[in-house]
């Protein structure tokens, strides 16, 4: 088996446990997964005409520009029974797909993967989906992997869906 | 005032529904009905949005020559653009041709706006200046003639464009009235006024316009129940946050047909939520000043679907500061029961790059789609919509209460006497008083009347 199969392995490992925790609801082990420094960002997309020369993903607009501090806090809000947005639960289920590892160094891999969120809350039969890239940095802490940079690339710029209560 | 229920129809007809809430000051009440009702969506497009002035954006998104952003007034379409000349105009986005829009992008910088459909173009004044083939096909045509429309009245204050869809409509000064004394708390305190970051968040709820923009007139009482979680946490500093002994509250009703809750420290110099040095006298009297600095929150509604919230806030209480940042907000309705939720976030223009950073991070971060505050509002308006547009509902006449601090309810003073700002002012942020003056302006705008309270009496 290459080193690069091998690699991209471990990253779908890590990212396929990483959606499990979330779509579960472990927030507190999710946060767990997260480096110390870790970045979180969602930019806002705008929709520009073909051949614009500024990016589609906003340079200073954000649904989330979160640190581990403010991360913490939002887990913390989610376990409260007043959190009204998640309570009752969303029921999410999150597909990751297109994996690719995308540049190495000796401790750190960016990997690009697809996502499609799927989600469902409450009384209903409508559904939310969520559907987009994410660009993270994975880092080897003592011999595993850690989230340290997400960045999450939406393919609407109207979001369809009352509240983003959940991380993407 | 009660419904009529008629034996072969049970369902009350829009134009009673609309007279009920005519009498909300007496009553407390309104029918839910108007919170998810086909007709009387169809009809706020017709009277609400065509005669009052609804907003359009703020021009610092737009700062140089040929910049744009595509905008709605109610469901109109507009293009919202800084002309060749510095000019700002809200063009009417309807091809003066066959009439699709022009504009296909949320914004952008160009010289000219080129049709898809036949290429008729325009410049960025509206002007008609490219026909193709004109020389052969539309030999006669006189391009001065089919230049966009506009709307029919554009001003802006302080920064913030609106637009009035009918031209017969008091001017946006007058239409503001008092209540500039407000919004100036919110936009003037600092040298250079407010701008912009980044572009608006645009996301859809199911629900009706109206529950947001009641909700941010001033409803305090809500805060203690669906943002207990984020309570709890110290998002809202305690000290500062609605249950908290230190902070003076004032609800300021029937303000030329507009409404705010302020609450702020009276004990205290300084709130502290944004830099002490950015605070000017140039812009503000002395008690606006003076309340300016001391500000630790407030809500309110410009009538109809503009609403503003400057807060104290801290996304991280273990790790960060409290900090002030103004959100402007924008309820544009997409149905009876869709609401298109349009939010930007405001920074002084003279603050360091770091504050601004902050201050947006804090606004997105409690105040947003994504919001740690907000994501519990959204939650439970949908089932407004839901329960209001429902047979039964109907049938029984469903009644919304806004009974707070009505009669013997509570004792809830007002107080304008004491208080330097214009309106009916209450010493508590627990009445209904803003909400009921919100609904009272939709009533006036619905039967066609100004919303000018001095107007209609
Ligand atoms: S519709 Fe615009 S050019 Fe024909
Ligand atoms: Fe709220």
């Amino acid at each position: 088996m290459s080193d690069r199969f091998e690699l991209r392995l471990q990253c779908e490992e890590f990212l396929y446990r990483e959606a499990e925790f979330l779509d579960d609801g472990r927030l507190h082990d999710w946060l767990e997964l997260l480096t110390d420094d870790v970045e979180y960002r969602v930019p806002r997309r705008v929709t520009r005409e073909r051949g614009s020369e500024e990016s589609e993903f906003s340079d200073d607009g954000f649904h989330y520009r979160e640190d581990l501090g403010t991360l913490r806090t939002r887990v913390k809000r989610f376990d409260r029974e007043y959190a009204w947005a998640e309570n009752p639960p969303s029921r999410t289920r999150r597909f990751v797909s297109n994996v690719r590892v995308e540049e190495t160094s000796d401790d750190e891999v960016r990997v690009k993967s697809n996502l499609l969120l799927y989600r469902n809350q409450g009384d209903t039969t409508d559904s939310d989906l969520l559907v987009g890239e994410r660009h993270d940095t994975l880092r080897r802490v003592d011999g595993s992997f850690k989230l340290a940079q997400r960045e999450v690339q939406l393919d609407q710029t109207i979001l369809d869906t009352r509240n983003l209560s959940f991380f993407l | 005032m009660g419904i009529e229920r008629n034996t072969t129809n049970s369902m009350p007809a829009a134009a009673d529904v609309i007279e009920q809430v005519g009498s909300i000051k007496e009553t407390g009440t309104i029918p839910s009905q108007i919170h998810n009702d086909d007709e009387i969506h169809q009809l706020e497009l017709e009277r609400v949005f065509s005669d009052t002035w609804v907003l359009v954006g703020h021009e610092s998104e737009i700062p140089e020559p040929g910049d744009y952003a595509k905008r709605y007034i109610g469901d109109s379409p507009f293009i919202f653009v800084r002309d060749d000349t510095g000019e700002v105009q809200v063009l009417f986005d309807s091809c003066q041709h066959r009439g699709t829009t022009v504009v296909r992008a949320e914004q952008g910088n160009t010289s000219y706006f080129r049709c898809p459909y036949h290429n008729w173009t325009y410049d960025t004044t509206g002007e008609l200046v490219g026909v193709p083939h004109k020389e052969e096909f539309f030999k006669e045509l006189d391009t001065c003639e089919y230049a966009l429309d506009s709307a029919p009245q554009v001003d802006s204050y302080r920064g913030l464009v609106f637009a009035c869809l009918s031209a017969d409509a008091p001017s946006l000064e007058e239409y503001l009235g008092d209540f500039t004394w407000y919004l100036d708390l919110h936009l003037q305190f600092a040298d250079g006024g407010m701008e912009v970051v980044g572009e608006p968040i645009r996301w859809e709820i199911d629900t009706n316009w109206k529950i947001g923009a009641d909700n941010f007139t001033g409803d305090s009482y809500h805060t203690l129940a669906t943002h207990k979680s984020a309570m709890d946490l110290d998002i809202f500093p305690p000290e500062l946050s609605a249950a908290g002994a230190e902070r003076t509250p004032a609800d300021i009703t029937e303000c030329s047909g507009h409404s705010c809750m302020l609450a702020y420290l009276e004990n205290q110099e300084y709130a502290g939520g944004y830099p002490e040095d950015i605070f000017t006298d140039t812009h503000l009297s002395d008690d606006q000043l003076r309340l300016a600095k001391r500000l630790v929150s407030s809500v309110g509604t410009v009538f109809p679907n503009m609403s503003f919230l400057q807060m104290n806030l801290n996304p991280d209480p273990e790790n960060r500061e409290v900090t002030a940042f103004l959100n402007v907000r924008k309820w544009q309705p997409v149905g009876p029961k869709k609401t298109q939720v349009w939010n930007w976030i405001l920074v002084p223009r003279g603050a360091s790059e770091e504050f601004k950073q902050r201050a947006y991070d804090t606004g997105i971060g409690t105040f947003s789609v994504a919001g740690n505050f907000e994501v519990d509002d959204f939650a439970v308006w949908d089932g407004i919509a839901e329960a209001a547009g429902s047979t039964f509902g109907k049938k029984i006449g469903r009644e919304s209460n806004f009974q707070m601090g009505v009669g013997d309810m509570s004792d809830s003073d007002e107080i304008s006497d004491e208080f330097p700002g214009p309106g009916e002012v209450y010493g508590t942020n627990f009445e209904d008083g803003t909400m009921q003056t919100f609904y009272q302006s939709w009533y006036r705008a619905m039967t066609g009347q100004h919303i000018d309270p001095e107007d209609s009496q």
